[in-house]
Protein backbone atom coordinates (compact mmCIF):
# COMPACT_ATOMS: atom_id res chain seq x y z
CA UNK A 1 0.00 0.00 0.00
CA UNK A 2 1.48 3.33 -0.99
CA UNK A 3 1.81 6.19 1.94
CA UNK A 4 0.78 8.68 -0.08
CA UNK A 5 -2.76 7.85 -0.40
CA UNK A 6 -3.21 6.75 2.82
CA UNK A 7 -4.59 10.35 4.47
CA UNK A 8 -6.90 10.68 1.57
CA UNK A 9 -8.03 6.65 1.20
CA UNK A 10 -12.07 6.96 0.52
CA UNK A 11 -12.64 3.80 3.06
CA UNK A 12 -10.47 5.51 5.86
CA UNK A 13 -12.86 8.86 5.40
CA UNK A 14 -15.57 6.93 5.19
CA UNK A 15 -14.89 4.59 8.21
CA UNK A 16 -14.44 7.45 10.21
CA UNK A 17 -17.46 9.33 9.13
CA UNK A 18 -19.31 5.84 10.38
CA UNK A 19 -17.35 6.21 13.95
CA UNK A 20 -18.27 10.10 14.18
CA UNK A 21 -21.96 9.12 13.55
CA UNK A 22 -22.02 6.38 16.40
CA UNK A 23 -19.96 8.36 18.84
CA UNK A 24 -21.76 12.02 17.97
CA UNK A 25 -25.00 11.59 20.50
CA UNK A 26 -25.48 15.34 21.78
CA UNK A 27 -25.96 17.99 18.84
CA UNK A 28 -22.55 19.70 18.94
CA UNK A 29 -20.54 23.12 17.41
CA UNK A 30 -17.02 22.84 16.42
CA UNK A 31 -14.93 25.46 14.97
CA UNK A 32 -12.14 24.87 12.54
CA UNK A 33 -10.02 28.51 13.73
CA UNK A 34 -7.69 27.99 10.41
CA UNK A 35 -8.76 29.05 7.46
CA UNK A 36 -6.47 26.16 5.60
CA UNK A 37 -8.61 23.57 7.73
CA UNK A 38 -11.77 25.59 5.81
CA UNK A 39 -10.20 25.52 2.82
CA UNK A 40 -9.49 21.59 3.19
CA UNK A 41 -12.93 20.92 4.57
CA UNK A 42 -14.53 22.65 1.72
CA UNK A 43 -12.39 20.91 -1.05
CA UNK A 44 -12.96 17.45 0.49
CA UNK A 45 -16.49 17.93 1.07
CA UNK A 46 -16.23 17.08 4.68
CA UNK A 47 -18.92 19.19 6.01
CA UNK A 48 -21.71 17.43 3.67
CA UNK A 49 -20.10 13.95 5.22
CA UNK A 50 -20.94 14.73 8.77
CA UNK A 51 -23.90 13.67 10.71
CA UNK A 52 -26.47 16.54 11.47
CA UNK A 53 -25.55 16.49 15.09
CA UNK A 54 -22.22 17.99 13.93
CA UNK A 55 -22.21 21.42 13.09
CA UNK A 56 -18.76 22.78 11.86
CA UNK A 57 -18.35 26.68 11.91
CA UNK A 58 -15.63 28.60 10.06
CA UNK A 59 -13.44 30.87 12.78
CA UNK A 60 -10.94 33.40 12.15
CA UNK A 61 -7.77 31.69 11.42
CA UNK A 62 -7.27 33.55 8.47
CA UNK A 63 -4.71 36.27 8.83
CA UNK A 64 -5.61 37.83 5.60
CA UNK A 65 -9.14 38.01 6.60
CA UNK A 66 -8.78 39.53 10.26
CA UNK A 67 -5.71 42.42 9.00
CA UNK A 68 -8.05 46.15 9.84
CA UNK A 69 -8.67 48.03 7.14
CA UNK A 70 -6.38 51.10 8.21
CA UNK A 71 -3.42 48.80 8.11
CA UNK A 72 -4.20 48.18 4.12
CA UNK A 73 -4.40 51.72 3.87
CA UNK A 74 -1.46 52.71 5.45
CA UNK A 75 0.57 50.02 3.31
CA UNK A 76 -1.40 51.56 0.45
CA UNK A 77 -0.18 55.36 1.49
CA UNK A 78 3.44 54.26 1.41
CA UNK A 79 3.14 52.84 -1.12
CA UNK A 80 1.27 56.15 -3.24
CA UNK A 81 4.36 58.45 -1.46
CA UNK A 82 7.19 56.69 -3.21
CA UNK A 83 7.97 53.85 -0.23
CA UNK A 84 8.46 50.50 -2.12
CA UNK A 85 6.18 48.23 -0.21
CA UNK A 86 6.71 44.17 0.08
CA UNK A 87 4.02 41.67 1.34
CA UNK A 88 2.83 37.94 0.79
CA UNK A 89 0.58 37.67 -2.54
CA UNK A 90 -2.42 37.17 -0.10
CA UNK A 91 -2.40 40.53 0.52
CA UNK A 92 -2.20 41.82 -2.63
CA UNK A 93 -6.20 42.02 -3.72
CA UNK A 94 -7.78 42.47 -0.07
CA UNK A 95 -9.25 46.15 -0.12
CA UNK A 96 -8.49 48.73 2.60
CA UNK A 97 -11.56 51.93 2.79
CA UNK A 98 -10.84 52.61 -0.77
CA UNK A 99 -8.75 50.76 -2.97
CA UNK A 100 -5.98 47.64 -2.43
CA UNK A 101 -2.45 47.21 -3.31
CA UNK A 102 -3.06 45.39 -6.23
CA UNK A 103 -4.87 48.80 -7.65
CA UNK A 104 -1.97 50.49 -6.32
CA UNK A 105 0.58 48.35 -8.13
CA UNK A 106 -1.25 48.43 -11.24
CA UNK A 107 -1.33 52.53 -11.53
CA UNK A 108 2.66 53.01 -10.61
CA UNK A 109 3.15 52.27 -6.73
CA UNK A 110 6.23 49.66 -6.19
CA UNK A 111 4.22 47.07 -4.71
CA UNK A 112 6.11 43.70 -4.72
CA UNK A 113 5.05 40.02 -4.04
CA UNK A 114 7.40 38.09 -1.52
CA UNK A 115 7.12 34.49 -0.86
CA UNK A 116 9.37 34.97 1.79
CA UNK A 117 10.70 38.19 4.27
CA UNK A 118 13.76 37.58 3.88
CA UNK A 119 13.28 38.45 -0.19
CA UNK A 120 12.48 41.91 0.99
CA UNK A 121 15.41 42.24 2.66
CA UNK A 122 17.30 41.17 -0.51
CA UNK A 123 15.27 43.94 -1.82
CA UNK A 124 16.17 46.50 0.34
CA UNK A 125 19.94 45.35 0.62
CA UNK A 126 19.52 45.87 -3.61
CA UNK A 127 18.33 49.29 -3.26
CA UNK A 128 20.13 51.25 -0.89
CA UNK A 129 18.69 55.16 -0.32
CA UNK A 130 15.36 53.19 -1.14
CA UNK A 131 13.12 53.06 1.54
CA UNK A 132 11.40 49.63 1.64
CA UNK A 133 8.91 48.33 3.94
CA UNK A 134 7.41 44.95 4.69
CA UNK A 135 3.67 44.62 5.65
CA UNK A 136 4.15 41.26 8.18
CA UNK A 137 0.77 40.03 8.73
CA UNK A 138 0.30 36.57 9.75
CA UNK A 139 0.36 34.11 13.11
CA UNK A 140 2.32 32.88 15.02
CA UNK A 141 3.56 30.47 12.16
CA UNK A 142 4.76 33.50 10.29
CA UNK A 143 5.53 36.18 13.27
CA UNK A 144 9.25 34.19 13.83
CA UNK A 145 10.62 34.53 10.30
CA UNK A 146 9.75 37.89 10.30
CA UNK A 147 11.38 38.12 13.46
CA UNK A 148 14.54 36.36 11.56
CA UNK A 149 14.00 39.06 8.79
CA UNK A 150 14.54 42.27 11.55
CA UNK A 151 17.17 40.35 13.02
CA UNK A 152 19.50 40.00 9.66
CA UNK A 153 18.25 43.56 8.83
CA UNK A 154 19.71 44.88 11.93
CA UNK A 155 23.55 42.57 11.55
CA UNK A 156 23.31 43.77 7.81
CA UNK A 157 23.02 47.52 9.09
CA UNK A 158 20.40 48.17 6.59
CA UNK A 159 18.87 51.37 7.61
CA UNK A 160 16.13 51.67 4.68
CA UNK A 161 14.37 48.86 5.82
CA UNK A 162 11.36 48.70 8.08
CA UNK A 163 8.44 46.29 8.96
CA UNK A 164 4.95 47.74 9.22
CA UNK A 165 3.95 44.61 12.09
CA UNK A 166 0.28 43.41 11.74
CA UNK A 167 0.44 39.83 13.47
CA UNK A 168 -1.84 38.32 15.59
CA UNK A 169 -1.96 35.79 17.90
CA UNK A 170 -4.63 32.66 17.80
CA UNK A 171 -5.06 31.80 21.34
CA UNK A 172 -6.39 35.00 23.07
CA UNK A 173 -8.50 35.20 19.87
CA UNK A 174 -10.19 31.96 20.99
CA UNK A 175 -10.56 32.79 24.76
CA UNK A 176 -12.40 35.68 23.16
CA UNK A 177 -14.59 33.32 21.26
CA UNK A 178 -15.65 30.85 24.07
CA UNK A 179 -17.43 33.97 25.55
CA UNK A 180 -19.63 35.10 22.95
CA UNK A 181 -23.40 35.69 23.94
CA UNK A 182 -24.70 34.31 20.61
CA UNK A 183 -21.97 31.80 19.33
CA UNK A 184 -21.78 28.58 21.42
CA UNK A 185 -18.61 26.46 20.57
CA UNK A 186 -18.25 22.78 21.78
CA UNK A 187 -15.12 22.60 20.63
CA UNK A 188 -11.98 23.67 18.85
CA UNK A 189 -9.95 22.33 15.75
CA UNK A 190 -6.76 24.07 16.43
CA UNK A 191 -4.83 25.11 13.92
CA UNK A 192 -1.84 22.83 13.30
CA UNK A 193 1.08 25.29 11.66
CA UNK A 194 0.29 27.51 14.44
CA UNK A 195 0.75 24.83 17.14
CA UNK A 196 4.19 23.96 15.03
CA UNK A 197 5.36 26.83 16.88
CA UNK A 198 3.38 27.39 20.28
CA UNK A 199 2.90 24.31 20.83
CA UNK A 200 -0.45 22.37 22.28
CA UNK A 201 0.10 24.31 26.02
CA UNK A 202 -1.48 27.64 25.24
CA UNK A 203 -4.94 25.76 24.59
CA UNK A 204 -5.07 24.57 28.10
CA UNK A 205 -6.46 27.37 29.68
CA UNK A 206 -9.04 27.08 26.85
CA UNK A 207 -9.94 23.29 27.09
CA UNK A 208 -9.91 24.17 31.03
CA UNK A 209 -13.02 26.63 30.53
CA UNK A 210 -15.05 23.99 28.92
CA UNK A 211 -13.97 23.80 25.01
CA UNK A 212 -11.77 20.76 24.27
CA UNK A 213 -9.10 21.83 21.66
CA UNK A 214 -7.87 18.98 18.99
CA UNK A 215 -4.78 20.47 17.53
CA UNK A 216 -5.51 18.72 13.89
CA UNK A 217 -3.66 18.18 10.21
CA UNK A 218 -5.01 19.29 7.07
CA UNK A 219 -5.81 15.60 4.88
CA UNK A 220 -9.18 14.58 5.47
CA UNK A 221 -8.74 11.96 7.48
CA UNK A 222 -6.66 13.92 10.08
CA UNK A 223 -9.58 16.32 9.81
CA UNK A 224 -11.79 13.58 10.60
CA UNK A 225 -9.91 11.48 13.30
CA UNK A 226 -10.44 15.01 15.23
CA UNK A 227 -13.47 15.53 14.88
CA UNK A 228 -14.03 12.05 16.32
CA UNK A 229 -11.85 12.93 19.04
CA UNK A 230 -13.60 15.93 19.83
CA UNK A 231 -17.22 14.23 19.64
CA UNK A 232 -15.63 11.75 22.34
CA UNK A 233 -14.24 14.06 24.50
CA UNK A 234 -17.84 15.74 24.36
CA UNK A 235 -19.70 12.32 24.88
CA UNK A 236 -17.54 11.52 27.88
CA UNK A 237 -17.96 15.32 29.24
CA UNK A 238 -14.44 15.46 29.25
CA UNK A 239 -12.38 18.82 28.11
CA UNK A 240 -8.75 18.25 27.06
CA UNK A 241 -5.98 19.40 24.77
CA UNK A 242 -5.39 16.54 22.54
CA UNK A 243 -2.76 16.52 19.44
CA UNK A 244 -4.16 14.76 16.49
CA UNK A 245 -1.07 16.18 14.67
CA UNK A 246 1.83 14.82 16.19
CA UNK A 247 4.06 14.40 12.84
CA UNK A 248 4.86 18.02 12.62
CA UNK A 249 3.40 19.17 16.69
CA UNK A 250 4.80 18.87 20.22
CA UNK A 251 3.48 19.73 22.98
CA UNK A 252 6.29 22.46 23.81
CA UNK A 253 6.13 23.67 19.81
CA UNK A 254 9.44 25.00 18.61
CA UNK A 255 11.63 26.39 21.12
CA UNK A 256 14.31 27.97 18.95
CA UNK A 257 11.30 30.39 16.55
CA UNK A 258 9.42 31.21 20.22
CA UNK A 259 12.87 32.79 21.37
CA UNK A 260 13.13 34.52 18.54
CA UNK A 261 9.55 35.80 18.45
CA UNK A 262 9.67 37.18 21.74
CA UNK A 263 12.77 38.76 21.38
CA UNK A 264 11.67 40.74 18.68
CA UNK A 265 8.17 41.11 19.47
CA UNK A 266 6.00 41.80 22.76
CA UNK A 267 2.26 41.18 22.99
CA UNK A 268 0.12 44.00 22.56
CA UNK A 269 -4.16 44.71 22.49
CA UNK A 270 -4.91 44.25 18.93
CA UNK A 271 -7.94 45.03 16.68
CA UNK A 272 -9.27 42.29 14.47
CA UNK A 273 -11.37 42.81 11.15
CA UNK A 274 -14.66 42.95 11.65
CA UNK A 275 -14.47 42.42 15.44
CA UNK A 276 -13.84 44.46 18.85
CA UNK A 277 -10.27 44.91 20.19
CA UNK A 278 -8.78 42.14 21.92
CA UNK A 279 -6.50 42.04 24.13
CA UNK A 280 -2.50 41.12 24.05
CA UNK A 281 -3.80 39.38 20.82
CA UNK A 282 -1.38 41.41 18.28
CA UNK A 283 2.58 41.55 18.35
CA UNK A 284 3.94 45.05 18.14
CA UNK A 285 7.95 45.83 17.54
CA UNK A 286 10.05 46.30 20.81
CA UNK A 287 11.46 49.61 21.74
CA UNK A 288 14.73 48.27 21.23
CA UNK A 289 14.37 47.59 17.64
CA UNK A 290 11.93 50.48 17.09
CA UNK A 291 14.55 51.84 14.24
CA UNK A 292 12.58 48.84 11.72
CA UNK A 293 9.62 49.87 13.04
CA UNK A 294 7.52 51.28 10.05
CA UNK A 295 4.88 52.89 12.34
CA UNK A 296 7.50 55.01 14.26
CA UNK A 297 9.56 55.91 11.28
CA UNK A 298 6.79 57.21 8.99
CA UNK A 299 4.99 58.24 12.13
CA UNK A 300 1.89 56.37 11.13
CA UNK A 301 -1.59 56.67 12.65
CA UNK A 302 -4.01 53.95 12.27
CA UNK A 303 -6.96 54.94 13.30
CA UNK A 304 -10.13 52.57 12.87
CA UNK A 305 -12.12 52.84 9.09
CA UNK A 306 -15.55 51.54 9.70
CA UNK A 307 -16.63 48.72 7.47
CA UNK A 308 -19.28 49.19 4.59
CA UNK A 309 -22.67 49.43 5.52
CA UNK A 310 -24.30 46.13 5.45
CA UNK A 311 -20.82 44.03 5.90
CA UNK A 312 -20.98 41.17 7.69
CA UNK A 313 -17.15 40.22 8.21
CA UNK A 314 -17.17 39.92 11.63
CA UNK A 315 -20.32 37.65 12.44
CA UNK A 316 -18.40 35.47 9.62
CA UNK A 317 -15.43 35.72 11.46
CA UNK A 318 -16.81 34.79 14.85
CA UNK A 319 -18.59 32.04 13.39
CA UNK A 320 -22.36 33.72 13.82
CA UNK A 321 -23.24 33.76 9.92
CA UNK A 322 -22.02 31.70 7.20
CA UNK A 323 -20.67 33.73 4.19
CA UNK A 324 -23.72 33.62 2.14
CA UNK A 325 -25.71 35.29 4.86
CA UNK A 326 -23.59 38.54 4.11
CA UNK A 327 -25.87 41.61 2.67
CA UNK A 328 -22.93 42.01 0.38
CA UNK A 329 -22.55 38.87 -0.99
CA UNK A 330 -22.52 38.97 -4.66
CA UNK A 331 -23.45 42.32 -4.91
CA UNK A 332 -20.82 45.09 -4.82
CA UNK A 333 -19.03 44.75 -8.12
CA UNK A 334 -15.01 45.25 -7.60
CA UNK A 335 -12.74 45.97 -10.39
CA UNK A 336 -10.80 43.05 -11.98
CA UNK A 337 -7.22 43.49 -11.89
CA UNK A 338 -4.65 41.02 -12.37
CA UNK A 339 -5.76 37.80 -12.32
CA UNK A 340 -4.38 34.67 -12.29
CA UNK A 341 -7.37 33.02 -14.54
CA UNK A 342 -10.10 33.82 -16.71
CA UNK A 343 -12.67 32.32 -14.66
CA UNK A 344 -11.22 34.19 -11.36
CA UNK A 345 -11.71 37.51 -12.64
CA UNK A 346 -15.06 37.15 -14.06
CA UNK A 347 -15.71 35.88 -10.42
CA UNK A 348 -13.69 38.31 -8.81
CA UNK A 349 -16.33 40.95 -10.52
CA UNK A 350 -19.11 39.82 -8.39
CA UNK A 351 -17.86 39.56 -4.76
CA UNK A 352 -17.88 42.30 -1.95
CA UNK A 353 -14.98 42.96 0.26
CA UNK A 354 -15.89 40.83 3.02
CA UNK A 355 -15.88 38.15 0.47
CA UNK A 356 -12.59 38.24 -1.45
CA UNK A 357 -11.23 38.33 2.09
CA UNK A 358 -12.35 35.25 2.74
CA UNK A 359 -12.21 33.98 -0.50
CA UNK A 360 -8.32 34.26 -0.37
CA UNK A 361 -7.69 31.40 1.98
CA UNK A 362 -10.88 29.80 1.27
CA UNK A 363 -12.34 30.02 -1.66
CA UNK A 364 -14.32 27.50 -2.59
CA UNK A 365 -16.86 27.74 0.50
CA UNK A 366 -17.51 31.92 -0.34
CA UNK A 367 -17.71 31.49 -4.14
CA UNK A 368 -20.29 28.72 -4.18
CA UNK A 369 -23.17 31.53 -4.83
CA UNK A 370 -20.93 33.94 -6.26
CA UNK B 1 10.07 5.81 2.26
CA UNK B 2 10.72 6.25 -1.01
CA UNK B 3 7.03 6.12 -2.40
CA UNK B 4 6.06 9.45 -1.57
CA UNK B 5 4.91 11.57 1.53
CA UNK B 6 3.92 9.34 4.31
CA UNK B 7 2.22 12.77 6.13
CA UNK B 8 -0.03 13.02 3.09
CA UNK B 9 0.24 15.20 -0.62
CA UNK B 10 1.23 18.28 -0.85
CA UNK B 11 -1.84 20.13 -2.31
CA UNK B 12 -1.27 23.60 -1.79
CA UNK B 13 -0.36 26.29 -2.84
CA UNK B 14 -1.91 26.18 -6.25
CA UNK B 15 0.29 27.10 -9.19
CA UNK B 16 0.72 30.96 -9.65
CA UNK B 17 -0.27 31.90 -6.24
CA UNK B 18 2.16 32.30 -3.39
CA UNK B 19 -0.22 31.44 -0.20
CA UNK B 20 1.19 32.01 3.04
CA UNK B 21 -0.56 30.10 5.30
CA UNK B 22 0.98 26.95 3.83
CA UNK B 23 3.20 24.47 5.50
CA UNK B 24 4.95 21.94 2.88
CA UNK B 25 6.99 18.62 3.94
CA UNK B 26 10.42 19.17 2.14
CA UNK B 27 13.57 16.74 2.07
CA UNK B 28 16.58 18.70 3.02
CA UNK B 29 19.41 17.62 0.32
CA UNK B 30 21.92 20.29 1.25
CA UNK B 31 22.96 22.97 4.55
CA UNK B 32 25.26 25.65 4.37
CA UNK B 33 25.29 27.24 7.64
CA UNK B 34 21.72 29.01 7.76
CA UNK B 35 21.02 28.17 4.33
CA UNK B 36 19.58 24.93 2.88
CA UNK B 37 18.23 23.35 -0.11
CA UNK B 38 15.09 20.74 -0.42
CA UNK B 39 13.31 18.68 -2.49
CA UNK B 40 9.55 18.51 -2.96
CA UNK B 41 8.12 16.52 -5.94
CA UNK B 42 11.47 17.22 -8.49
CA UNK B 43 11.34 20.89 -7.72
CA UNK B 44 14.53 22.34 -5.04
CA UNK B 45 13.43 24.65 -2.33
CA UNK B 46 15.74 27.23 -1.01
CA UNK B 47 15.10 27.50 2.84
CA UNK B 48 16.19 29.22 6.24
CA UNK B 49 17.02 27.45 8.50
CA UNK B 50 17.53 29.94 11.59
CA UNK B 51 14.57 28.59 12.94
CA UNK B 52 15.51 24.62 12.80
CA UNK B 53 19.09 24.67 13.87
CA UNK B 54 19.35 21.09 14.24
CA UNK B 55 18.08 20.40 10.96
CA UNK B 56 20.04 17.37 9.10
CA UNK B 57 20.44 16.64 5.31
CA UNK B 58 17.90 13.83 4.59
CA UNK B 59 15.79 15.18 7.73
CA UNK B 60 11.55 16.20 6.26
CA UNK B 61 11.11 19.50 6.74
CA UNK B 62 8.06 21.86 7.07
CA UNK B 63 8.75 24.94 5.03
CA UNK B 64 6.63 27.93 5.72
CA UNK B 65 7.36 31.35 3.94
CA UNK B 66 11.07 30.43 3.26
CA UNK B 67 12.13 29.05 6.45
CA UNK B 68 11.81 25.47 8.06
CA UNK B 69 10.16 25.43 11.02
CA UNK B 70 9.94 21.99 12.25
CA UNK B 71 11.03 18.37 11.19
CA UNK B 72 8.38 15.97 10.18
CA UNK B 73 8.58 13.32 12.83
CA UNK B 74 8.34 9.68 10.74
CA UNK B 75 8.14 7.19 13.41
CA UNK B 76 4.98 9.63 14.58
CA UNK B 77 3.41 9.46 11.12
CA UNK B 78 3.60 5.88 10.93
CA UNK B 79 2.23 5.67 13.81
CA UNK B 80 -0.63 7.76 12.44
CA UNK B 81 -1.07 5.74 9.38
CA UNK B 82 -1.07 2.73 12.04
CA UNK B 83 -4.17 3.85 13.53
CA UNK B 84 -5.72 4.75 10.66
CA UNK B 85 -5.20 1.28 9.26
CA UNK B 86 -7.37 -0.05 12.01
CA UNK B 87 -10.20 1.54 11.41
CA UNK B 88 -12.48 -0.31 9.11
CA UNK B 89 -15.18 0.45 7.07
CA UNK B 90 -18.55 -1.54 8.08
CA UNK B 91 -20.83 -2.08 4.93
Amino acid sequence: MKYIDEYQNREKVQALVQQIAKIATIPSCFMEVCGTHSHAIARYGLRELLPDNIRLISGPGCPVCVTPPEVIDAAIDLATDGVWVATFGDMMKVPGSQTSLDEVRAKDGQVKIVYSPMQAVQWAQDNPGQQIVFLGVGFETTAPSVAISLLEAQQLGLDNFTILAAHKLIPPAMSALIDQPDVHIDGFLCPGHVSVIIGSRPYEPIAAAGAPCVVAGFEPTDILQSIRELAQMRRDEKSEVIIQYRRAVKPEGNPTALAKMSQVFEPADCRWRGLEEIPASGLQIRDEYSRFDAQKRFELELKPVPEPPGCECGAILRGAKRPTQCGLFGKRRVAPTIPSAPAWSLRRALVPPSIVMKADCSRIIHYVAA
Amino acid sequence: MTEGYPWGRPSWPQKGRYSMCVALPVRLVKVEGQRGIGELGGSTVKMRLDLLPEAEVGDYVLVHAGFAIQQVDEEEAQETLRLLQAIQWER
